[in-house]
């Protein structure tokens, strides 16, 4: 069994494919940061001298036509006045188009190389596409590069020669003494060789019998809109959390390098709500499962009012994760909380549920147990009603207690539902918001902030969105280990039961 | 003649409307304008959808969209708002100078500006027509119960103290309620201990923090800060705090569960309506040899247009014919009265005693300054850092943290800030 699964595997792709996904998104990646410099440094590129991608250059030349047209409307340049500078920033159409190309070329090797990791042999056409693509962005950009050298010289010319009003003007445009600095953006460079390499990497032999044909061309569009509404924005992002932007104002968009990482790992804050993050994660992972295998169990086997139970206990599942919190939040109050009141009533005295440390971590836990079990009970309901009768019936025969067929028969045949259940639990786990944001505010303090709550709050309620976004790719990094992780550990345990 | 008396009486009133209708501009076709303002106390709310009413009445022809979210605070709604490209109209102002930096909104007809006294630019520029002066910070009480315990307004901090202790140990009531779980409430005290104690011996201790003159862990910030945990840890606040509302403090006054708390003069409409026969006293917080440090004045806060907005001919229209109605004599008295907050215009407003016991208080006071919030300039602080530090509150609060942690922790969190915003140097304020 396990030597077939094995094989299974091997099917699905090989080391080579990965990497090239791998290479595939990096080159998104190099090709859509230039798209975010446009915004950065567009203001620079005008005022403080020239420094910026094709997209940059062109957008500045564009400023640079209109502050031109204006000054001829006013008449303090003739009619008609034709510019060094704007017969020179033409050509720079085509570094735009480099630059933009190189992002659509990179997308599409994305997608193959996603299709052939699912399975679609798409060697000959990827081969012959790449390279084409590869060395069409390259030139492109190679010209691109020339024209930013004869764009440069043009300002520079033009900003050293006081006599005419026309260079007055340019320099004026440009601000005194700012020396325009040429240069394409070392992430879209990086990119055109990027791509030369992917190329070259075509033509390198490859393993026979790696991949097998298959329908998956079927996922194609449904991965396209994922892509464009979800890969892409994400890894697009990547980019922020390089800057101190705060989501607003241009003036904060500096380029930091990996200060806000540094800091995220040096702050007391962000350590808290890892170990948060964690936990919840970890304590709702287990106690969902083992309660909603419980509740299944139970319902499965319940003879009267098996319906009335089961929407009970999915009831909750229906109400968002807001209005739970506020639900509780009620009910937890200290003062006028209905819990509180009834403890009272016993002569137990108020407990703070929601006001201090440890509880306040308990309680949110409680509630997302309360809140989630229902859902998880579906899927081992389902699970359980699959269960062939014939299966309980040898067990039966064969002598074996409730107990034994439950352990030796039952949980056997909910190993794939376990896998699902676990899977869905962590991760929901990990990116837990609604209730903290309402039932605590992620208080007292910090005290039950969790990494995913923390994303939020600080990229918009602290303004501080590159902060937020560096914050938001280490949960991803998180998830992403500890999800496979998981997945691998009970794939390999569902072959052993 | 009934009918023709009626008919001659609303001729009357058409031909008397007609001029007053002639001198405004009104839209050219039905408006919709986005509408976002804090989401504040009760009180606040029911002035603010009471006024937006009548301005749909007067005006037909715009549609006030109230966009504010019902459950998260004014700069991360306004910022979630900006992010999905649904950035509002018209706007209650606040973080006006990070706006203003943003390009988001707009500099406010000169026209309007001329309905205030003093207004407050930002520049050299005006952003946004100030609604409102703030009236000192103090102590709402029990009037009732003080009288009958023989209790006096304290007029020195240990006076104040000891009122604490005796309430404490009369054991009827908790002498403080806090509504610490919504974060800006916690303002309220940290602003009375900030400037009594912080401010009060450098004021200008944010420039300075910026510049490394002054630290969040130097002995007098240690000092006053202990001093505002000691409320808290000498048991004299009541216990369910961080559970409790800013909305359900009145609430605990007017029912006997505490007998003090601490907050702004919109409060005193709000314990009139929580129980109209009520009485309650107020007073400010003396500082040991009885001086008087208080919050005041009007900063930028009241209403902002968007940059949109003032692009598109009627919706600035409708903009502006919104901060005209707010601000004329009758919806302005309205909105001073209901809220007890100082007019920035001539209104004569008619507050009551409370009030008018704030406004002898602040002119009494040796200082008065704006929340540490509002201020632009050198003293502006990174807009991420005020909740930090009312978090850091709640944590002394509930005994967390130490002082010296926490202080420790706020110097971090400073330094990490002011990498990135520094009005001194010009870091995230001039474009590089």
């Amino acid at each position: 069994m396990q030597s077939a699964i094995a094989a299974t595997a091997k099917k699905k792709g090989s080391w080579q494919h990965i990497i090239r996904l791998a290479m595939a998104m990096f080159l998104v990646l190099c090709f859509l940061m230039p798209m975010f410099q446009i915004s950065a440094w567009k203001n620079v590129s005008l005022k403080n001298g020239l420094n910026g991608n094709g997209i940059t250059m062109l957008s500045a030349a564009i400023e640079l036509d209109d502050e031109l047209q204006t000054i001829v409307r006013k008449g303090k340049l003739p009619e008609g006045v034709t510019s060094p500078v704007r017969e020179a920033a033409q050509p720079l159409y085509l570094t735009g188009a480099a630059t933009l190309l190189g992002l659509a070329a990179a997308f599409l090797m994305f997608l193959m190389c996603f299709a052939e990791n699912l399975g679609v042999n798409l060697a000959k056409t990827r081969r012959i596409l790449f390279t084409v693509l590869a060395l069409l962005t390259a030139a492109l950009m190679t010209a691109g590069m020339w024209n930013f050298q004869l764009f440069a010289q043009t300002i520079r010319d033009a900003a050293a020669n006081t006599d005419d009003t026309f260079s007055r003007i340019t320099k004026k445009l440009y601000q005194g003494d700012a020396v325009p600095a040429m240069s394409v953006t070392p992430w879209a460079m990086l990119g055109a060789v990027g791509m030369l390499v992917m190329a070259a990497l075509q033509w390198l032999p490859e393993k026979k019998g790696a991949l097998h044909r298959n329908l998956l061309w079927f996922v194609v569009p449904a991965l396209t809109m994922y892509s464009c509404f979800v890969i892409l924005p994400a890894v697009s992002s990547v980019y922020l959390g390089f800057t101190s932007y705060d989501g607003v104002t241009e003036a904060s968009m500096r380029f930091i390098g990996w200060d806000n990482y540094k800091n995220i790992f040096e702050s007391a804050r962000f350590h808290s709500a890892t170990f948060n993050t964690i936990l919840i994660a970890a304590a709702f992972t287990v106690l969902v499962n083992v309660i909603a295998l419980a509740m299944a169990v139970a319902v499965d086997k319940v003879r009267w009012c098996k319906n009335i139970f089961r929407s009970t206990f999915y009831l909750p599942v229906l109400i968002s994760g807001i209005i739970a919190g506020f639900i509780w939040r009620i009910m937890f109050n200290y003062s006028f909380g209905v819990i509180n009141f009834a403890l009272n009533a016993i002569g137990l005295g108020s407990v703070k549920f929601i006001d201090t440390m440890p509880n306040a971590l308990l309680s949110i836990i409680f509630v997302l147990l309360w809140k989630n079990a229902g859902y998880y009970m579906i899927i081992y309901l389902a699970a359980l009603q699959g269960i062939s009768t014939d299966l309980l019936e040898a067990a039966s025969i064969d002598g074996a207690n409730g107990r034994q067929t439950f352990r030796h028969v039952t949980l056997p045949m909910l190993a794939g539902s376990f896998t699902i259940n676990l899977t869905l639990a962590l991760i929901n786990g990990l990116k837990v918001y609604d209730e903290i944001a309402i039932l605590t505010n992620g208080g007292p303090g910090f005290s039950t902030e969790t990494i995913t709550y923390m994303v939020y709050k600080v990229a918009f309620g602290e303004m501080r969105q590159g902060y937020g976004t560096a914050m938001a790719v280490i949960l991803f990094i998180i998830i992403l280990v500890m999800g496979g992780f998981q997945s691998t550990m009970l794939r390999k345990r569902e072959v052993q039961l | 003649m009934k009918r023709l008396i009626a008919l001659l009486l609303s001729l009357m009133m058409l031909i008397g409307a007609v001029p007053a209708m002639a001198d405004q501009v009104l839209p050219s076709d039905d408006v919709e304008l986005t509408f976002f303002c804090g989401n504040g106390d009760v009180k606040f709310n029911e002035v603010i959808e009471t006024l937006i009413a009548k301005f749909e009445t007067e005006y037909p022809m715009i549609d006030v969209v109230n966009v504010t979210p019902t459950s998260t605070s004014f700069s991360e709604g306004l910022k979630s708002l900006d992010a999905v490209g649904e950035f509002p109209d018209l706007m209650e102002a606040r973080d006006v100078p990070m706006w203003a930096r943003a390009g988001k909104i707009a500099e406010v007809d000169p026209e309007l500006i001329a309905l205030v006294n003093n207004p407050p630019s930002f520049n050299g520029k005006y952003y946004c027509v100030p609604s409102k002066s703030d009236a000192p910070l103090g102590f709402f009480y029990n009037k009732a119960y003080f009288d009958e315990k023989n209790f006096e307004e304290p007029k020195t901090y240990q006076e104040f103290l000891d009122l604490c202790e005796a309430i404490k140990a009369d054991g009827k009531m908790a002498p403080i309620v806090v509504g610490a779980a919504d974060i800006w409430h916690v303002g309220f005290s940290w602003m009375t201990w900030y400037i009594n104690y912080v401010t009060n011996t450098d004021p200008d201790f944010v420039k300075h923090l910026y510049t490394g003159e002054a630290k969040w862990t130097d002995d007098y910030v240690v000092e006053a800060f202990t001093k505002y945990a000691d409320i808290y840890h000498k048991g004299y606040v009541e216990e369910g705090f961080m559970s409790t509302a800013d909305s359900q403090i009145a609430s605990f006054l007017v029912t006997g569960k505490a007998a003090m708390f601490i907050s702004g003069s919109h409060m005193v409409a709000n314990i009139k309506d929580a129980d109209p026969s009520f009485e309650f006293g107020w007073f400010p917080l003396y500082n040991e040899d009885g001086a008087l440090n208080t919050w005041g004045g009007a900063g930028l806060n009241g209403w902002m247009y968007s940059v949109d907005c003032a692009a598109d001919e009627d919706k600035l229209i409708a903009a502006k014919l919104w901060i005209d109605f707010f601000m004329r004599d009758d919806n302005y008295t309205y909105y001073c009265t209901s809220m007890s907050m100082l007019p920035v215009t001539n209104a004569e407003v008619d507050f009551g005693e409370h009030v008018n016991e704030m406004i002898a208080v602040q002119k009494a006071s040796e200082t008065v300054e704006p929340g540490w919030n509002s201020k632009w300039g050198e003293n502006e602080i990174p807009t991420a850092f005020r909740n930090f530090a009312y978090k850091i509150a709640q944590e002394w609060a509930t005994g967390s943290k130490t002082i010296e942690q926490g202080l420790q922790e706020m110097q971090t969190e400073w330094d990490v800030q002011a990498q990135t915003f520094n009005p001194v140097t010009g870091v995230g304020i001039v474009v590089e």
